[in-house]
């Protein structure tokens, strides 16, 4: 998939419209999908994937060969979802009403749809910098090497954050009455 | 490996990022630790509840972004175009400011600019400027002044050199003089010499 992506750069930097249609086509799913994690349930996850790939089109010359495509995309996505973080913690905005907020009080056991609710709450709650490497390892499936070089964190430090993170989130279904 | 330990690595084991050994370990431990057991079994169901977080369903508008790029390229365009009128602009002032030379000076309340004028202040040490002029049409006037100038400097010239011509012959005549003064006053020291010598013998007899 990585010598396609570079196939497909090097068409789009030679002028060839399609070829950046077909990048946008491959990768527009798992970048939307990077940023629901990143932002939460109540994050603008539309609009900043169509930001993410303006930037993309606008920074082709950015890019350079020897790094992946994916690291490079996820590298301005992580960048965008920080800057939306920062705006956001400047003006707080409400959860909207039907995202549950799941305390450590007895609640009755939920539906699928709450449990993905329940995971959306908890994944918005963690601190951004455990909540990164949880979505990059879990979600990307990328290992903690390719991980250090995109967030620029030693390994060993984001193993240490994903254990924190991983433990976190399975207090937060046990609380939630998930996973007991 | 304690349970301490393995509760720190869980997660790293659970999703295959323990090294061999320290997976033989972990499991090693977890062979004989049920509260382990129950901890592991609790982080792999949140690992597959994991998977049940919301999946967007986001379509690019691809015509938008190549809209928004060529508009953003177009603004970034008339930047540059003002930018480089501007720097033009001043390019060209600079350049006219250089070749005209304007005397700036502030007194009085005054700011007074002139070009074209030449400065008092001008270093004797200064070279002249290398005038280059195409050759005017002649006037006559200016040929007869010419011609009657050349005439005078002619006549001093010749003037001049008769002048220079009675001095030579002057102070020729003085060295000629001068000589026969010095060989007149020689004979008569010589003379004057002999009759001395005359007298001394008449009176005293030769000498021995």
């Amino acid at each position: 998939m990585a010598r396609d992506d570079a196939e497909l750069i090097r068409r789009w930097r030679g002028g060839d419209a399609g070829a950046f249609d077909a990048l946008v086509r491959r990768w527009q799913q798992p970048a939307a999908r990077f940023l629901a994690r990143l932002l939460g349930p109540a994050g603008p996850v539309a609009d900043l994937s169509q930001e993410l790939f303006l930037r993309i089109y606008l920074w082709r010359d950015r890019y350079r060969e020897e790094g992946s495509f994916s690291t490079w995309l996820y590298r301005v996505a992580l960048n965008l979802a920080r800057d939306h973080a920062r705006k956001s913690e400047r003006q707080p905005t409400p959860l909207p009403e039907e995202v549950p907020v799941c305390g450590r009080d007895e609640m009755p056991r939920w539906e699928h749809a709450e449990l993905r609710d329940t995971i959306d709450a908890a994944l918005a709650d963690l601190p951004a910098p455990l909540r990164e490497v949880l979505v990059l390892r879990h979600y990307e499936e990328m290992n903690f090497e390719e991980m250090g070089r995109l967030l620029e964190v030693p390994a060993s430090t984001l193993k240490s954050r994903f254990t924190v993170a991983m433990h976190k989130m399975h207090e937060r279904l046990r609380d939630c009455g998930w996973n007991e | 490996m304690n349970c301490d330990d393995l509760r720190e690595r869980l997660p790293l084991l659970i999703y295959g990022d323990l090294s061999p050994e320290e997976t033989r370990l972990a499991n090693s431990h977890l062979a004989d630790c049920a509260a382990c057991q129950r901890e592991r079994e609790a982080l792999i169901a949140t690992h597959h509840s994991l998977d049940s977080a919301t999946v967007p369903d986001v379509a690019i508008d691809l015509p938008s972004i190549h809209g928004r790029a060529l508009a953003m390229q177009a603004r970034s365009m008339r930047r540059w175009k003002r930018f480089a009128i501007a720097a033009g602009s001043l390019a060209a002032c600079l350049l006219a400011f250089l070749l005209i030379r304007p005397d700036v000076r502030v007194g009085d309340g005054q700011l007074v600019i002139r070009w074209n004028s030449k400065t008092e202040q001008q270093p004797q040490a200064e070279q002249a400027p290398i005038v280059v002029q195409q050759p005017q049409p002649r006037d006559a006037d200016l040929d007869e002044r010419i011609r009657v100038l050349s005439e005078l400097v002619q006549v001093l010239t010749l003037q001049m050199e008769s002048n220079d011509q009675q001095r030579r012959e002057e102070l020729e005549v003085l060295i000629t003089r001068l000589d026969l003064l010095r060989i007149q006053s020689q004979q008569r020291w010589d003379e004057t010499k002999r009759d001395v010598s005359a007298l001394y013998t008449a009176q005293f007899g030769r000498r021995e």
